[in-house]
């Protein structure tokens, strides 16, 4: 426990400008800590039981559904403190005829670090096509409900105390089509968590483009592109309580975008007002920033604020989305992963909804010109208190040798480490054994899954098992956790956002689980540290309007944090690293 | 644009040997009667130094036509050696460029570009580069050429954009700047705005935007930028007004991707059909891709010589390439097979009276 909490309610939203010009000011440009030089995971899914075999599409992949992959969710289903994983998994095809898969997967962590398959014990069985993997306690009951994008009626699950119970149709929820990365959010702040749901294309195996024949690339049959189909439209879904969601695209001015090809959906608020915005990656076109205009809808501005195309005005196979503070400044950057012979995009903002093509002046770019990217996140990675890079790779054509040499089916995943100051170096292949290994990657989710307070990663495969890449890195760089515990926000305090302070440096973190690619990522705050042993102070900036401050939190903990009066309702210390 | 610099490379390469009377009949653009020569060289299936001068022309040919699989199946006429020809390797490393096989054409390229009877090679490796996102060495290999004089336009146009996407904009805009003095190109207005932007000279560079879409109102990435940096200017007025007209050429090409997809997956799904090449190759001349009628219209002669939909079609990807002799030619021939073509009679005068000197 911290030797002094000390806690200070502010109530409004009235102080808000005030309070961020000052920290802006007091953002730009500091000196890092001191942290590891670099950083080392290892690939143990085997050994804790991730066995489970995820499938997309049969193994020449000459659909484009067969290409999108499978998510993964990062919770805890059980509040028992461990994290748990829900893994989505889709069908094959045959003949035109879509045959079902091994089913989605529920793994309960146990005390030792195993992971038990209780899908159905748990009162999970769906083996149908899923594609994405959103959580979030859209029912404020405390614990965390899974919703699964599918390629068909989408699902949903309410957790009852650890229990599953499928709700889609009464949720109001179960919309057809071929849906991809979700989120939770609460888009009005009425304390209840709406659903975002990015689609893709509007797919009938029975009309397929190209007279039904797979396109040809070189000598080489590959699925067609979306640019074949028809862009499908994504979804807005208002949480109306008593466990009813109403969709809302149209009255929320969704509609006044085309379809875009939606692969990767992420939640900040990019100009500070206090109301969550969304930032969507879509496949071949420009992509959307959806601007909440007081929480009763939202445009988008993704054009005239310079983060939708490529720097010549292209639009580019978005897939993946990132945002973080990439440079120190504390404003939220965005990063979405590309197609293979595009470059990954880094969209810098440099004031309100401005930003800035920073690809090519940034080794993101340049580097990731022949991989293909997928999920990909900011997390601080070395717990030296800046935000570093992962990216999961792998190319959506089993031939793609076969189009150009320079290419491969099988690709590694990318880690890249921060200086402090937003210069990246990609780590060595020294990062681990089987962290580097080249496949078929696809979504990928971070959290502190073994408890140790570094971040984890699980990472999905086309055809093939997860992958648990567990962070082994040494050194002495310190960390906590902290976990919100909303009254009148959100239950779990989604869109909050949270400046903590070490030494001379603030450490930005939104609450969410939204962002990377089909995947939901720990919802609780990941706090690197350096050396020093304490975060000097945190500041809570909660959905409602209300700000929490408190001092001192030792390294090592994890704190959970309470809306009502800011006070440290539990602290429970990290497992040592072994 | 790019899509030029790969049409000039292919016109210039046929023509550096063969059977006596080759050399004329590719000289003037008459592929077709200089395959039938050398095809008939071959069919007497002597070995020896002719047979392996008449397939060597035969690729060559096929290159210049654009037609990779063609040029390939010509090279497997020629006996494995130990030691390969400039000619043949390069021949080689554009059909397996053309298969993907990007590396291995590289490595050709990069061995005949040490060698200083092959210049034209070194231009090839740095657009390879380029194309797979090296930039620096992109940039090295046409800043290498530079200092040899040996950089013409398109060369050029490479290394800028190969400067841009390094970040090295003030090079960029240097190395624009001499060449606009002779080429007032929408490109090169449209790179040198682009160079501008990064420079942080918005003014500067709308200034530059401008005129590129006023030389080519269709330019997307000249329109595109204009918005870009009009607002950065704070001109949000106009920054709207260009986004709008960004839009709008953003849905024609959009609309004009979709189409080029479907005809070409058809043309790849019925390789024979010569009237599926057809109906590419004018989509793809009625977009300005000059580069991709022509192949598509040789493609269709080569499956059907007698169609004089297919001969007016590379007539005229010929005429909008500048290759003004050859298209003459083929308007000839047009006229010669159907002497009451009014287009083709029209279009060869007025043909002829523009550039009677070219």
């Amino acid at each position: 426990m911290p030797g002094s909490n000390l806690s200070i309610l502010i109530s409004g939203r009235c102080l808000a400008a005030v309070v961020l010009c000052g920290f802006l000011a007091a953002c730009s440009r500091q000196e890092p800590a001191a942290g590891p030089e670099g950083v080392h995971f290892v690939d143990v899914a085997i050994g804790r039981g991730l066995n489970r075999s995820l499938v997309s599409g049969g193994p020449e992949k000459l659909v484009i559904v067969e290409n999108i992959g499978t998510g993964v969710g990062v919770l805890d289903v059980d509040s028992d403190g461990r994290l748990d994983l829900f893994f989505s998994n889709a069908g094959t095809l045959t003949d035109g005829r879509v045959l079902p898969g091994p089913g989605v997967a529920l793994f309960r962590q146990d005390s030792a670090g195993i992971f038990q398959d209780l899908t159905s014990h748990l009162g999970i069985e769906f083996n149908g096509w899923g594609t994405g993997v959103a959580v979030g306690d859209y029912d404020n009951d405390g614990d965390p409900d899974i919703f699964l994008s599918c390629w068909g009626p989408d699902r949903l699950w309410e957790n009852r105390q650890g229990k599953f119970f499928e709700v889609s149709a009464g949720a109001g929820v179960d919309h057809p089509g071929l849906s991809t990365s979700a989120v939770f959010l609460d888009y009005d702040l009425d304390g209840k968590l709406d659903l975002y749901v990015a689609c893709y294309v509007e797919l009938d195996l029975a009309d397929l483009p190209n007279s039904g024949e797979p396109c040809i690339e070189g000598a080489a049959r590959v699925a067609c592109g979306p640019d074949f189909y028809e862009p499908a439209a994504d979804r807005l879904y208002h949480n109306e309580g008593g466990g009813h969601f109403r969709l809302v695209s149209d009255e929320a001015g969704l509609d006044a975008a085309p379809g875009g090809y939606g692969l990767g959906v992420a939640v900040d608020d990019f100009n500070r007002d206090g109301r969550p915005d969304i930032y969507v990656a879509n496949d071949t076109t420009e992509n959307f920033l959806w601007m909440n205009i007081a929480g009763k809808g939202f445009v988008n501005e993704a054009l005239s604020a310079g983060a939708s195309l490529g720097p010549e005005g292209q639009g580019q196979a978005g897939m993946g989305v990132a945002i973080g503070d990439v440079d120190g400044d504390c404003r939220a950057d965005i990063f979405v992963t590309n197609y293979s012979q595009e470059q990954n995009a880094l969209y810098r903002c440099v004031g309100g909804t401005e930003f800035r093509d920073a690809s090519a002046g940034s080794g993101f770019g340049r580097e990731s010109f022949i991989s293909l990217g997928w999920s990909t996140f900011f997390a601080d990675l070395d717990n030296d208190s800046d935000d570093d890079l992962f990216i999961a790779n792998g190319h959506v054509h089993p031939g793609a040798a076969e189009l150009n040499s320079a290419l491969s089916y099988l690709q590694p995943c990318l880690f890249y480490l921060n200086d402090g100051k937003g210069d990246f170096r990609l780590a060595p292949s020294s990062v681990g054994p089987g962290a580097v290994e080249a496949r078929a990657h696809r979504g990928a989710a971070q959290g502190d899954i073994d408890g140790d307070g570094d971040i984890d990663i699980i990472v999905t495969v086309q055809d093939g098992r997860p992958v648990f890449l567990e962070n082994q890195s040494r050194g002495e760089a310190h960390s906590l956790l902290v976990e919100l515990s909303g009254t009148e926000s959100n239950r779990e305090g989604i869109g909050a956002m949270l400046v903590g302070v070490v030494g001379e440096r603030k450490i930005l973190r939104r609450v969410g689980r939204g962002g990377g690619y089909l995947s939901a990522r720990d919802v609780r705050a990941h706090f690197g540290l350096g050396e020093s042993t304490r975060l000097d102070s945190l500041e809570i900036n909660w959905p409602s309007g209300k700000r929490s401050i408190l001092k001192e939190l030792a390294a090592g903990m994890i704190y959970r944090i309470r809306e009502s009066d800011g006070a440290v309702e539990a602290a429970t210390r990290l497992v040592e690293r072994n | 644009m790019i899509a030029v610099a790969t049409l000039a490379c292919l016109f210039s390469f046929a023509g550096q040997g063969g059977p006596v009377g080759v050399e004329a009949l590719i000289s003037s653009g008459d592929y077709e009667a200089a395959i039938s020569t050398l095809e008939k060289t071959l069919q007497r299936g002597e070995k020896g130094r002719m047979h392996e001068e008449a397939a060597l022309t035969l690729a060559e040919c096929y290159l210049s036509m654009g037609l990779f699989t063609r040029a390939g199946e010509a090279l497997e006429l020629l006996a494995p050696r130990a030691s390969e020809s400039s000619r043949r390797r390069y021949v080689l490393a554009e059909v397996l460029a053309s298969r993907g096989k990007t590396a291995e054409a590289e490595k050709l390229l990069a061995s005949l570009s040490e060698e200083e009877d092959f210049p034209g090679a070194t231009f090839r490796l740095s657009v390879l580069s380029f194309e797979r996102g090296d930039y620096k060495k992109a940039e090295g290999l046409l800043a290498a050429l530079a200092g040899s004089g040996g950089l013409d336009y398109y060369g050029e146009i490479y290394r800028a954009r190969a400067l841009l996407a390094l970040d090295r904009a003030s090079e960029a805009s240097a190395a624009l700047a001499s060449l606009g003095k002779n080429h007032g190109t929408p490109e090169v207005r449209y790179l040198a705005g682009r160079a501008f932007l990064l420079l942080r000279k918005p003014g500067l560079a709308a200034e530059q935007f401008r005129l590129a879409l006023a030389a080519n109102s269709d330019y997307l990435e000249a329109a595109f930028s204009l918005a870009r940096c009009l607002g950065q200017e704070g001109d949000k007025a106009g920054a709207a007004a260009a986004m709008r007209e960004f839009k709008e050429l953003q849905q024609a090409e959009k609309a004009r991707t979709r189409k080029a997809n479907l005809l070409s997956q058809r043309c790849r799904r019925e390789p024979g059909d010569a009237i599926a090449w057809l109906d590419a190759g004018e989509f793809y001349l009625s977009t300005g891709d000059t580069g991709q009628a022509v192949s598509h219209s040789w493609q269709a002669l080569v499956l059907d010589r007698g169609s004089v939909r297919g001969r007016l079609l590379l007539a005229r990807a010929l005429r909008n390439a500048g290759a003004y002799a050859q298209s003459a030619l083929h308007y000839r021939k047009v006229i010669t097979q159907s002497p009451d073509n009014q287009s083709a009679v029209s279009e060869l005068r007025e043909l002829i009276r523009k550039h009677a000197r070219k």
